[in-house]
């Protein structure tokens, strides 16, 4: 079987010189009966003519480009381009396959590089030998508690219970209660350094009992508070609050990270949301530039892809009265 | 844990290619009362709008009741989302017991309505939160606030899941808000979420659980009832720390231009003495705002002295009509600057253009084009002129401001003002009074006719006190 380009172009020619036969025919008749030779002769060259003509613009306009679509199809059809199976249906099909391909390409990519970013996190894990760590902290912790420097020894404690808990290879959802006791073993370890300038607080309704046995993933609130205090709180002149407030609601749970530091005005709040929420792909890359670390855009993103577009952060702030950061996960 | 009854996410809308909201999100917790706090402009009307169904949404979704509503739908209208905005929901020519019990609460289905049990429910209701008001009472026979405690009778009855109130009280008096808060705090212990929009604080933002804050088209923040403060929540408003004081000085000169002697109307209100200099700012209090409106009145000619004597510029006054105060040289400024005569489809040079050619035209014949053209341009030097031309409607301040300088640069030698800040946020409050300010410089008396003691203390030179019997006890500001 011919391709299609071939048999519009086939039935085409065989049309037109069916034309041509009937025309010549019936002219010579009437040329020879009505004695008109010489004008007849005219009349057919001039139909012929008119026919070539119209057989050049058909080749231009319809013929060549089914042509080109063919062959391009030929040449990206993964099933392989198959002369026998040219008919419109079938380039329809080729068409359809080749966009499901694609889905298919942009999935793996994307698997491909949250894969990447796994291995990288693992790798820098592995970087770190949580033993060693964890036996230097003890060990300067005991000799702490010996010379009887108990500020140091308290500070060592709750440096090593951070480590622990950021670096160790336990599941990456953890309960909020554990997540919330890292952030507080945080804040007690910035108290060393900023003392009573920095107030603050953790409120959430008390009385529901299963609020602080919810899921969230790990390291989720830590980053966000830390950027509260380098960025907010740190260069404030005066003393600052830093509140968590945390909501429970049927689906959701919302937590609310208040500072009254120094905030940011409209330009560099917006570049932030842009970078926040930023192209997911470039995830890989923004750690890679970033080296160790985890920034506020990939604590967004990597709630993006574990919950959905609708959860993540959002981040509102007012120049010189604070910033206030929105943590939205789903109840799992 | 809490119930989400409501929860708007990525909610963005635009106006003639101009985004009004961005990115907005807000969530409603089951039985709380939830205030939107954002100065004029900042989308409240247009939020309002898409949850009231009149307006479809363009981007993001509402989520209410676990139903999801994306873009290009509309909130279905029904009795689960009740709304209460600047026009009344109530029918002017039925009872009170009919908008209540029979409208929108289907008994106009039924054939056969039990008017006696109707009648019956309604005075119960009626004795315990508006014992003034009888139930066969007609609507257009309420005042203001009574149709706003009616309509809120009528949501205690249908029992929604969520209200929606865009600014209801505006010139209440002291009770009257006490009890728009009493009958709020009774419908969010039934259970009812509130969401009550605000282009500034006041007594009842003061009572919500949290605050939503908007500002450049999203929250800017949200607060929690034991945060609230006013100077945190205008910072937040306006998007920087704000002096919350208006610094004047006193214009007051030696020459007195209007002067009331013994003035008698008769029952309500008796021997008014009152003065007013040149460049001077007076207020008239009155708490429920209705005896002082009789001083604007007896100036405009509305109503007859029975006694007394009222001298303008050392000559007896005896007002016949506004027309004829106006030719005076006293002009008035409408309340709240409300913007009954401006005509939204014309821009605002249109809209100016349009009168002053009625202020001055001789005979409603003769136009004096250069004097059109003067104020024309003396306007123009006040508002900026990029804005100038455009649409009316897409600036409430320019509107307003429109409202407020065409009778102050008309150099008028008494400007009479009732209840200028009603509608203004904290910025255009700052605007009117540096306006009136500036007016006063030039010598013009200001009469001043509010029931918010406060706004009149920021900026009056005297403040004439009336109280419920008609006395007048004069008050001078340091």
């Amino acid at each position: 079987m011919k391709s299609l380009y071939k048999r519009i172009l086939t039935i085409f020619l065989i049309l037109m010189f069916s034309i041509l036969i009937v025309y010549i025919v019936g002219i010579l008749e009437f040329a020879i009966t009505k004695k008109g030779f010489n004008r007849s002769l005219m009349l057919i060259i001039l139909v012929g003519l008119l026919l070539v003509i119209i057989f050049i613009c058909f080749y231009i306009f319809i013929c060549k480009p089914i042509k080109l679509i063919e062959e391009n199809i030929r040449n990206i059809n993964i099933n392989g381009g198959n002369e026998d199976n040219n008919s419109i249906l079938d380039i329809l099909n080729n068409i359809n396959n080749i966009i499901i391909d694609n889905e298919r390409q942009l999935v793996r990519k994307h698997s491909a590089e949250m894969l990447n970013q796994k291995i990288h996190f693992a790798e820098l894990q592995n970087q770190i030998n949580p033993h060693f760590l964890y036996n230097t902290l003890e060990s300067i912790r005991g000799q702490a508690i010996e010379d009887e420097h108990y500020v140091i020894s308290n500070m060592t404690e709750a440096l090593a219970k951070y480590f622990r808990y950021s670096i160790s290879n336990n599941s990456d959802i953890v309960k909020l209660e554990d997540e919330l006791k890292n952030v507080m073993n945080y804040m007690e370890i910035q108290k060393y350094r900023f003392e009573d300038k920095i107030h603050f607080q953790i409120k959430f309704d008390e009385l529901d009992e299963e609020l602080l046995s919810s899921s969230i993933p790990k390291l989720t609130l830590q980053p966000i508070v830390e950027n509260a205090i380098y960025h907010g709180l740190e260069t404030k002149a005066n003393e600052g609050e830093l509140i968590i407030r945390i909501e429970k609601t049927q689906k959701r749970i919302i937590i609310i990270i208040t500072d009254d530091g120094i905030g940011m005005d409209h330009i560099t709040l917006s570049e932030l949301n842009k970078k926040i929420n930023g192209n997911l792909e470039n995830l890989v890359e923004t750690n890679s530039k970033k080296g160790a670390g985890i920034a506020m855009s990939n604590v967004n993103k990597r709630l993006k892809l574990l919950f959905g577009k609708e959860y993540g952060l959002n981040v509102s702030s007012t120049l010189a009265l604070g910033t206030e950061v929105e943590v939205v996960i789903p109840i799992t | 844990m809490k119930e989400e009854v409501l929860r708007m996410e990525n909610i963005s809308v635009y106006n003639l290619n101009r985004s009004i909201l961005e990115d907005f999100r807000l969530y409603v917790f089951k039985g709380e009362i939830l205030s939107l706090v954002g100065l004029s402009g900042e989308g409240k009307t247009a939020l309002y709008k898409i949850l009231s169904g009149e307006n479809v949404i363009e981007e993001g979704r509402v989520i209410f009741k676990n139903k999801i509503y994306t873009k290009n739908q509309c909130i279905v209208k029904n009795r689960d989302i009740f709304c209460l905005g600047k026009e009344t929901i109530l029918v002017d020519n039925l009872s009170v017991a009919e908008n209540i019990f029979v409208i929108g609460n289907k008994q106009y289905k039924n054939i056969f309505i039990n008017y006696k049990h109707i009648i019956y429910k309604t005075e119960k209701l009626l004795a315990k939160y508006l014992p003034n008001v009888k139930s066969d009472c007609l609507i257009k026979e309420l005042t203001q606030w009574e149709i706003r405690i009616v309509e809120l009778l009528k949501a205690i009855i249908i029992k929604p899941v969520l209200i929606v109130i865009d600014e209801v009280i505006l010139t209440c008096s002291k009770e009257e808000i006490d009890q728009i808060i009493y009958l709020l705090e009774e419908l969010k212990n039934m259970g009812i979420s509130i969401v009550y929009e605000s282009n500034r604080i006041n007594r009842i933002t003061n009572i919500s659980d949290r605050m939503f804050i908007i500002r450049d088209r999203k929250i800017a923040k949200i607060l929690y009832n034991e945060q609230y403060s006013e100077i945190l929540i205008n910072n937040f408003l306006v998007g920087y720390d704000m002096p919350m004081e208006i610094e004047r000085q006193s214009n007051i000169k030696n020459e007195t231009i209007l002067s009331m002697e013994e003035v008698n109307l008769g029952l309500d209100i008796h021997n008014i003495n009152l003065s007013l200099k040149k460049g001077e700012i007076i207020g008239i209090f009155h708490d429920e705002n209705i005896l002082n409106k009789k001083i604007l009145d007896i100036i405009t000619g509305e109503t007859k002295v029975l006694s007394g004597s009222i001298i303008f510029e050392e000559e007896r006054f005896h007002p016949k009509s506004i027309s004829s105060a106006k030719r005076k040289g006293i002009g008035v400024i409408p309340s709240g600057l409300s913007n009954e005569f401006i005509i939204e489809s014309m821009s605002l040079e249109d809209n100016l253009i349009l009168y002053f050619i009625k202020k001055y035209s001789i005979g409603k014949i003769f136009i004096d084009h250069k004097m059109v053209k003067f104020m024309i341009n003396q306007f123009k030097n006040i508002i900026n002129s990029r804005t100038y031309k455009e649409i009316i409607n897409t600036y409430s301040y320019i509107e307003q401001l429109m409202l407020l300088y065409r009778e102050i640069i008309c150099n008028n030698k008494i400007l009479i003002c009732m209840n200028p800040c009603e509608r203004a946020d904290i910025i255009m409050k700052k605007m009117i009074y540096s306006a009136l300010n500036e007016a006063a410089e030039t010598g013009t008396g200001i009469i001043i006719i509010n029931n918010n003691i406060i706004e009149l203390q920021e900026i009056c030179d005297t403040i004439y006190i009336i109280n419920n019997n008609g006395e007048i006890k004069k008050h001078k500001i340091k």
